[in-house]
């Protein structure tokens, strides 16, 4: 099937805004301009189906539609370009490889909500990617396609990057908004939501790369074009970071609901040296570790819901049959330990004692008791914080023990790993 | 922080529910903790404060509200007509012990030689909702602040002391600052379980209303040099009496033994002090019961 997001990601001077022009880009910006209301782009987003790409799947159209319409305040877009989520790796391409078909998505969107205001929050260690998106910010303008009446329509925009620290929480999407304003990055409490209190304490709408990657595209083919691709609650292609044990791995923009398998084996031309395959996480770590089983599910968000996991980000990580599932676990729980924020106990401090508990299992001093130790910190942990992050924390343990909790028995009495490790450092 | 906005001419409109099989009726946009209240229910809190924003961090106070999938925090949840909450089923009774057994995993257990001892939100709410048994055999975290004494204590003024082994995240301290006293003396620092509340470097708490958060604290994180090592409290006798350092009379409790005044604290009147002093006022009492009379 036809790239949409990716039809031009291997043209060498895409970045560069004539190139991008050349290549069909910024016609949907005055398409949107002059032919549509904000509402009628509103309206038509939700007709595509398009759902957020960070992780969550809310329709975008819809949290669109929550700005209120009479505020008197400013309104603001952000673009999460954080990408934490260990794993994910495409907002780094969109970014680097396409920023003008970001950018038009983003003006295209500014201007649906009412925001004349707009920011990239980009993760600090994108140090090339927040140049690219400068310098193409800075194009745009020369164009007109930024700033004061843009196109001759009226509507003002103007649009920044904003570089964080680096840490994960402020993907979180406000603790972003902290973050931007200055503030220790942690998140705020829910109620209000950001599409009334956001940033500044103003209406804010907050959408992925890839989620506003596609709004340039749903413009100018329509919203019902778009809603044939892919599944019919999961609509529009997906862009896969696939990773480890696979021969190629990589990017891969695919329609919701391909199967797992085809991007595996098809793809990503299969398990390494031949290996079995043994567990997939489907949609970065945070999302339920899936058996092998489970091989020809459909990478979408119902399909990946009944089998018990989450598309999430769509980070897929390939596990061969010497993967120990104990250590996969142990490195996940550290790394929760350190993205912790600190704002909430069960999270604070049940990230670091499951880390501790991890790292005596994989160090072959377990006690049989710590399994359902583990086990009853995560309950004490999910549902119970501030952010989901503390709901992620637990995803790794919870089903890597579910799963494989003949792995964790092995460990814990035979002091080392049930598989074979092989000669390879897993 | 009254969150319906209501201005005095307003008629008020109320909203019936129940907690805990009781009926209420409150004002809209009251939280569910405030409604508790009004009905003599207690709900453990160690981060929520009258007269700061909430930020829900303890999670102490986390409830059962019929319809809800999760628990939901007492301190910001707004209530609902026809809302049913429930504060003491074995789901909320157990997130609770969950809190409880997180904080003190870490904790020195230091009650003996603590100040705050007699008096300690932890140490009250783990008598009455915590267990125990430990399940916990990791080492604990320490914050050693001089790697030559190994001691915890750091003066982050001439008065305060931070002991951060103590300290469980609640930020009154920081927000009193901020929120209250208009400046940012104090901040959080690092992240997740390494997270510490600080001045910043080298640059000691100084303002006149600093001394508060000694008395905010919930537990013994934050001890002032006068008072320390000195006295149990309940070894003490408690007199109610007004501030006379200046004219506003913030209403003020004196303790004392044999004559002698170890501290001072407020008596919150909302008329007057808002339940604050300033420093003069809570620290300037050595002169009392020296000679003369
Ligand atoms: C701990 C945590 C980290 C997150 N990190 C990211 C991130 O790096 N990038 C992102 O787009 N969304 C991230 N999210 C999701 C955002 O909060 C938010 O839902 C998303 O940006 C909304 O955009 P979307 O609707 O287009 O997906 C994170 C959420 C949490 C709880
Ligand atoms: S769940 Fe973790 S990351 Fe989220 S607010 Fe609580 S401590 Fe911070």
């Amino acid at each position: 099937m036809e790239k949409i997001l990716f039809k031009y990601i291997d043209v060498p001077d895409q970045y560069e805004i004539d190139t991008y022009i050349k290549n069909g880009g910024y016609r949907a910006l005055p398409k949107a301009l002059k032919e549509y209301s904000p509402n009628d782009l509103i309206e038509m987003v939700k007709k595509s189906g398009l759902r957020g790409r960070g992780g969550a799947g809310f329709p975008a159209g819809l949290k669109w539609g929550f700005v209120p319409k009479d505020s008197p305040n400013p309104k603001f877009l952000l673009c999460n370009a954080d990408e934490g989520e260990p794993g994910t790796f495409k907002d780094r391409w969109l970014i680097e490889k396409d920023p003008h078909q970001l950018i038009e998505g983003i003006i295209i969107s500014s201007y649906a909500i009412g925001a004349h205001r707009a920011f990239i929050y980009i993760r600090g260690e994108f140090a090339f990617g927040a140049e690219r998106l400068k310098n193409a910010i800075s194009e745009a303008y020369q164009k007109g396609y930024l700033g004061r009446n843009i196109l001759g329509s009226g509507f003002d925009l103007d649009l920044e990057v904003y570089r964080g620290g680096g840490a994960y929480i402020c993907g979180e999407e406000t603790s972003l908004m902290e973050s931007i304003e200055g503030n220790r990055g942690n998140p705020r409490l829910k109620p209000p939501f950001p599409a009334s209190v956001g940033l500044y304490k103003n209406p804010t709408v907050i959408n992925n790369v890839e989620t506003l990657s596609n709004v340039p595209h749903i413009v100018l083919n329509g919203a019902l074009w778009y809603a044939k691709i892919g599944m019919p609650k999961s609509t529009g292609t997906k862009i896969f970071s696939l990773s480890g044990h696979v021969n190629r791995p990589g990017n891969y923009e695919l329609p919701m609901g391909t199967p797992l398998r085809e991007l595996i084996y098809d793809h990503g031309g299969g398990i390494k040296d031949e290996r079995e395959l043994k567990a997939v996480i489907p949609g970065g770590v945070s999302t339920p570790v899936l058996t092998s089983q489970l091989v020809n599910v459909k990478m979408d968000f119902e399909s990946l819901f009944e089998a018990g996991s989450l598309l999430g980000s769509g980070a897929v990580i390939v596990m061969d049959e010497t993967t120990c599932m104990v250590k996969v676990a142990y490195r996940l729980s550290r790394f929760y330990e350190h993205e912790s924020c600190g704002k909430c106990v069960p999270c604070r401090e049940g990230t670091r004692w499951i880390r501790m508990i991890m790292a005596r299992i994989e160090n072959g001093k377990g006690r049989e008791e710590d399994i359902d130790l583990l086990l009853d910190i995560c309950t004490n942990i999910a549902g119970k914080t501030v952010c989901p992050m503390g709901d992620a924390a637990v995803v790794p343990i919870m089903s890597t023990i579910q799963k494989f909790r003949e792995e964790y028995e092995y460990h814990i009495k035979n002091k080392k790993c049930m598989v074979d490790l092989g000669t390879r450092f897993v | 922080m009254d969150r319906a906005d209501k201005t005095d001419t307003d008629e008020a409109d109320m909203v019936n529910l129940s907690i805990d099989g009781k009926e209420v009726t409150v004002e809209e946009g009251t939280t569910i903790l405030k409604a508790a209240q009004k009905l003599g229910i207690e709900i453990p809190t160690f981060c929520w404060h009258d007269k700061l924003e909430p930020v829900g961090a303890c999670r102490m106070c986390l409830v059962e509200v019929e319809k809800m999938s999760k628990l939901q925090i007492a301190c910001d949840t707004v209530v609902s007509e026809g809302m049913v909450v429930k504060t003491n089923t074995p789901q909320v009774i157990k997130a609770r012990k969950g809190v409880l057994e997180f904080l003190l995993i870490n904790h020195p257990l230091d009650c003996p030689t603590c100040d705050k001892g007699g008096e300690c939100d932890l140490q009250n709410f783990v008598f009455r909702y915590g267990s125990d048994k430990s399940r916990f055999v990791e080492e604990k975290r320490r914050f050693i602040v001089d790697p030559k004494s190994k001691l915890d204590d750091l003066s982050i003024s001439p008065q305060i002391i931070r002991n951060m082994n103590r300290c469980i995240l609640c930020r009154k301290c920081v927000r009193f600052i901020n929120q209250i006293a208009g400046e940012n003396d104090l901040g959080t620092f690092r992240r997740g379980a390494k997270s510490e509340i600080n001045m910043l470097p080298d640059i000691p708490v100084d303002n006149p209303y600093s001394g508060n958060v000694v008395e905010i604290c919930p537990v013994g994180a934050l001890t002032s040099q006068s008072f320390r090592y000195k006295i149990r409290v309940w070894q003490t006798e408690k007199v109610h009496t007004i501030c006379p350092n200046c004219g506003d009379g913030c209403n003020i409790t004196l303790w004392a033994k044999d004559d002698r005044v170890y501290r001072i604290t407020s008596r919150r009147n909302d008329r007057v002090d808002e339940g604050f002093l300033c420093d003069k006022g809570r620290f300037g009492f050595e002169f009392v019961g020296l000679g003369g009379g």
